[in-house]
């Protein structure tokens, strides 16, 4: 369990697990039928989040980063592994939520995280259903 | 009028015997909580509270035939991810000396012939944990505890979502 000491470091965490899992479902919308509906709902989520945490990042002076490069993805395309990829996003967020010592920017990442686990749980779902169809 | 989903959440607190600091926290008057150890235990019991009301509705449709067949196993599951709430929720409370609430002798939960009207039931009581959890979570002082109301959290929209889609309400 990841122990974050500051707001700062809970937004890294969270920009770099984002983008991992957003590389991946790209990956899995250009590989699988039926993944683009999904897809869109993720990316506009995704757009509000990022503009939401901006602006904490804004009131609470945390300063920005630059994205670090995302190293090269093992079977990008397996929907195993974005479901990791997102679940290690969640984690994120939820080990995240007392280091920020905000009670308005805690609101907010817990409502990203509820967001952010019912995207786990239709991966799951959909994992579930191939498992049953095999 | 339809009610709204803040007062659906106060009305499923207020049934299951949410205590009066927390309710005040749930009904947005978070300023009138003092931070520390009491709000915490508050909260911990309204927590508490909640998933005490949520296993008995899980125990009643299972003891009663009332989820589907094929459903059967998720309800098992979520009853069980329940009772690990509760016994999270009473082992922090009693740490800090805190005497937690036991369960109610008796819960009336609506009628229903079972199947889907049922599930509705439990996506309700679902809703209203999420709805209750998403309310405090941010009043919570202690790291341990915060972690632990937020992967609780990330348990409860797992439910919601599965009985969303059994419902065929839209998930994303």
């Amino acid at each position: 369990m990841a122990d974050y000491a500051s707001a700062s470091e809970v937004f890294a965490a969270i920009a770099a697990r984002e983008h991992e899992v957003d590389a991946r479902l790209d990956a899995v919308a250009r590989r699988r039928a039926g993944v683009e509906a999904f897809a869109a709902s993720v990316a506009a989520v995704r757009t509000r989040q990022r503009r939401q945490r901006e602006r904490l990042r804004a009131r609470l002076g945390v300063p920005a980063e630059a994205a670090a490069p995302l190293p090269g993805l093992a079977a990008p395309a397996d929907l195993a592994r974005l479901r990791a990829a997102q679940q290690e996003l969640v984690h994120a967020h939820a080990e995240g939520l007392p280091a920020l010592a905000d009670a308005g920017a805690v609101d907010v990442l817990a409502a990203h995280l509820v967001e952010l686990a019912a995207q786990l749980t239709v991966l799951e779902l959909w994992i579930a259903a191939e498992d049953e169809g095999a | 009028m339809p009610e709204g989903r803040r007062d659906f959440m106060l009305r499923v607190a207020r049934a299951a015997g949410v205590a009066p600091l927390a309710m005040a926290i749930l009904e947005g008057h978070a300023a009138a909580a003092p931070s520390g150890d009491g709000t915490d235990l508050e909260i911990l019991y309204a927590a508490l509270t909640l998933e005490h009301h949520a296993i008995a509705l899980y125990e009643a449709g299972l003891r009663q035939g009332l989820f589907p067949a094929g459903l059967r196993d998720y309800a098992v599951e979520f009853r069980g991810d329940h009772q690990g709430h509760r016994d999270t929720q009473v082992a922090i409370a009693r740490e800090r000396g805190g005497r937690p609430p036991s369960a109610l002798a008796r819960y009336d939960f609506d009628p229903t012939p079972g199947g889907a009207a049922f599930i509705r039931q439990a996506l309700a009581i679902e809703l209203a944990a999420q709805r209750a959890y998403s309310a405090l979570i941010s009043s919570i002082g202690t790291r341990d505890y915060m972690l632990s109301a937020a992967f609780i959290l990330v348990d409860e929209v797992r439910h919601i979502t599965v009985w969303r889609k059994v419902l065929g309400i839209k998930i994303y």
